[in-house]
């Protein structure tokens, strides 16, 4: 079934390094790269706002989760992606150069999520059960930090990996007891019987954080100022213009009006600096609580990963 | 369709006169078109009966209701249940080595098979490949296992189909003088369908010359045993046989 | 003399590309967050092994492919026999058996973690769908390919339905059969595979997650790799047990 096919090797081999050598730099010409969360955050709708794409020289690629924004900055296919605080974390604790140049400000995007007839009352509760999450993301910084309040930790749950829909139809069926989602998908849960055992509120910030490589920092810092810039102006831009954003979210997410509604409320409705030690610290809580359940393999300085290079365009 | 019936056992009456194959008003149709159109057959205990007649004249038909292989559209046939048959191609399995394919449907104890495959592979000269494969085989030695294999079965009635005529002229000398002295040694009953005129004569008690579905001319053959090809009393037979065929001899 | 040298460049090719790989990251004209690189992968695969993953890692996702395999193998050998020998089996059965076969087995992924759960199950499911398919088609045409001259030869020898079944029909459909298994060895390792991304916490896939996690690009390399050799170590296995058991087959082909 696999032959040794020589011409055919040989020809593949070099379609791949021809392919490799293709990849090339972006910047080149002359536009920032941007990788967002499609159905989250503040970015959802700046495909619309095309005065902000061009101000920015903003090309934007989405995706459907932080672990596959962080991949794509690693693997050079974007220079600067929107990530979850936990992202950074991960990717600094495995060696990797990167910084957090950007941040939203706090938001309520985060929550843990049971059927409205479950017996569970309190974080306590989840003890020995099975919670669904995706690790390194926002959902599981939620989940480590409610345990240790509830002076729990992740091996007293039954961890289950599924995706966004996945997951809603294991709680449906009974496969699992709970599971920790973001918006919009928290909204949609709702709406089909399930109920909010906690919010990220009071626990963790479940910001969404700008994540660039240090080399992208240092060679094209022209190209992330732009950006951010942009970015601050287009938050404002969409408090302003509700409406729009919620047809977007309808058309484009096929959500409906009143998940739209929903997600609009707990969008975070500005951009943060993030050089002045109060991000550095955050995450260094972070990293030491994941260290302490041994999900990452060593400890790092977080203050190391944040830079405030941009701050100027942020605080506005 | 007929019915179709074996003899019944046991076989003291009368055994010497009792016909191993009996075929009356036998008609074959395979949709509008006729192949058989009234045949009659009657072979009897020992004897050995060649049919030859040009392409399409319906004599392999024949042989295949004979041995059971076809069902008829009319008529009746009586054969020898013992009754067992040689192809043109050897059919042999080929995932069973000789032996086992000259013993296939054969109960017993192992040993005992194998002894049984040897004796009846010496008597046409293959005993040493006993245990080789089919696909190591020549076509006239994979013929040879063919009739071992039907020889075991101790038939009465041997039915052939044209078994030599993808062989080789030596081969197909040797194999008719095989199957002469096992007829001689054996005592079965044959129905030899042959495009080989020599053939028939060399073999045969009665040759029967067909014609488009039906028995054209019978030809009794007096010549005594063991006959020669090279004999010329063969010849006005011969000759006799090729003009009912509508040949002309050169 | 050309056995040697056939052999010598089928090793060669191979070793010289990888050769290649190693230079052109050593060099820097593959940048080695791109496919890692040869180096990288076996250190990767060193540092697995240090970690305890590696061989428990084969171990798990090997377990699985083979239960599913054996599984849903054994319920094609069921279906095609049962359909091969009957033409009534197959009036019944084979429209809705195709009917599933035509659905990409891969989208029914969501189905199946409904109708199985989480957990192992729906895995096992998938790659005993992928298992079927091939040899319930594969057995059932040789079955029905049996030469019908041998089946002639089963009626003259007086062979019984049992005889007929071990003596000619199951040898004789062996050689199509060992093809539906290799086709169906080959799906349920690919079907292994995309099974680990959901939900793993043992096996290949579950490191590879992992490594994905932390940007480990030499480990999601040295994953790929541990999947390729095994998924060809088993074809050749099966082409080895191929050449034993039907050397008749070979042989007569040739004629």
């Amino acid at each position: 079934m696999i032959h040794l096919d020589r011409r055919k090797m040989l020809v593949s081999a070099t379609a791949l390094l021809a392919l490799g050598a293709c990849r090339g730099r972006a910047g080149d010409s002359g536009q920032v790269r941007v990788g967002y969360l499609r159905t989250q955050g503040p970015i959802v709708d700046l495909g619309i706002d095309k005065a902000a794409l061009e101000q920015g020289h903003i090309k934007l690629f989405p995706f459907e989760s932080g672990n596959d924004v962080l991949e794509a900055i690693m693997a050079d296919g974007i220079d600067v992606g929107e990530t979850g605080e936990v992202q950074p974390i991960f990717a600094q604790s495995a060696g990797h150069k990167v910084k957090v140049v950007g941040s939203t400000e706090p938001a309520q995007l985060t929550s843990v999520l049971v059927r409205n007839d479950a017996p569970l009352r309190t974080i306590a509760d989840l003890k020995g059960r099975k919670v669904s999450f995706i690790a390194g993301t926002n959902s599981h910084w939620l989940l480590i930090r409610a345990l240790e309040k509830a002076g729990l930790r992740q091996s007293d749950i039954v961890p289950v990996s599924l995706g966004g829909s996945d997951a809603l139809s294991a709680l449906f069926s009974r496969d699992i007891d709970a599971l920790v989602m973001t918006a919009p998908t928290t909204q949609v849960a709702l709406a089909k019987g399930a109920r909010v055992l906690f919010t990220n509120q009071g626990l963790t910030n479940s910001a969404l954080y700008y994540v660039a490589k240090d080399s992208t920092i240092v060679e094209r810092p022209q190209l992330l100022e732009g950006f951010l810039r942009a970015l601050s102006q287009h938050t404002r831009w969409t408090a302003q213009n509700p409406d729009r954003f919620v047809a977007l979210a309808v058309k484009d997410l096929g959500v409906t009006p009143e998940v739209a509604r929903g997600l609009l409320a707990v969008l975070p409705k500005k951009l943060v600096p993030v050089g002045d030690g109060a991000i550095g610290a955050y995450n260094q809580r972070i990293a030491d609580a994941f260290l302490a359940q041994r999900l990452i393999p060593g400890r790092i300085d977080a203050a190391q990963g944040v830079s405030g290079a941009f701050d100027r365009v942020l605080t506005a | 369709m007929s019915a179709v019936l074996a003899f019944p056992r046991p076989r003291e009456q009368a055994e010497a006169e009792a016909p191993v194959v009996e075929v009356r008003g036998l008609r074959r149709r395979f949709g509008e078109r006729s192949v058989l159109d009234g045949v009659e057959l009657t072979i009897g205990t020992g004897e050995f009966v060649s049919i030859i007649g040009k392409s399409g004249c319906g004599k392999s038909t024949l042989l295949r209701l004979v041995g059971g292989l076809d069902a008829a559209s009319e008529g009746t046939i009586l054969r020898d249940p013992s009754l067992n048959l040689v192809f043109q191609d050897a059919r042999l399995v080929p995932w069973r080595n000789v032996w086992r394919n000259v013993t296939l449907g054969l109960r017993g104890d192992k040993l005992r098979r194998r002894d049984a495959a040897r004796r009846v592979l010496a008597e046409v000269g293959l005993e040493e490949r006993i245990d080789d494969w089919p696909a190591t085989l020549s076509g006239g030695e994979a013929q040879r296992v063919s009739f071992a294999r039907a020889l075991l079965a101790e038939p009465r009635l041997l039915l052939l189909d044209e078994p030599f005529g993808a062989l080789d002229a030596l081969t197909r000398i040797r194999m008719q003088n095989l199957i002469a002295r096992l007829q001689r040694d054996h005592g079965f009953a044959a129905l030899l369908v042959t495009h080989d005129v020599e053939e028939a004569i060399l073999l045969s008690d009665r040759i029967l010359v067909m014609r488009e579905g039906g028995i054209a001319n019978e030809h009794v053959v007096t010549l005594p045993r063991p006959r020669h090809r090279t004999d010329p009393s063969m010849l006005p037979l011969k000759q006799a046989l090729l003009a009912d065929l509508g040949i002309a001899d050169a | 003399m050309s056995g040697w040298h056939d052999t010598l460049i089928r090793i060669g090719v191979p070793v010289a590309l990888v050769a290649l790989w190693q230079a052109a990251v050593s060099s820097g004209v593959l940048p080695d967050n791109y496919a890692s690189s040869p180096a990288g992968v076996i250190e990767a695969l060193v540092a697995l092994d240090h970690r305890d993953l590696l061989w428990p890692s084969l171990g798990a996702s090997l377990a699985r492919a083979a239960l599913g395999f054996v599984i849903g193998g054994s319920l094609g050998v069921v279906f095609g026999t049962l359909v091969g020998l009957s033409v009534r089996a197959e009036t019944v059965l084979d429209a809705t058996l195709q009917a599933f076969r035509v659905l990409p087995h891969f989208a029914l992924i969501p189905l199946l973690l409904i109708w199985f759960g989480i957990g192992e199950q729906p895995k096992i499911a998938l790659i005993a769908l992928a298992s079927f398919f091939p040899i319930y088609i594969n057995l059932y045409k040789a079955i029905r390919g049996i030469d019908p001259r041998l089946r002639e030869l089963a009626a003259i020898q007086k062979l019984d339905r049992w005889q007929t079944l071990r003596d000619i029909t199951l040898p004789g459909a062996l050689p199509g059969l060992l093809i539906g298994v290799r086709f169906a060895l080959a799906g349920a390792w690919l079907s292994l595979i995309v099974a680990e991304q959901f939900n793993a916490h043992s096996g290949i896939g579950f490191v590879t997650m992992q490594a994905r996690l932390f940007s480990q690009i030499s480990t999601i390399v040295a994953c790929l790799f541990l999947y390729a050799l095994v998924g060809i170590l088993i074809d050749a296995g099966v082409r080895l047990v191929e050449r034993r058991a039907i050397a008749w087959h070979a042989s007569e082909r040739a004629r």
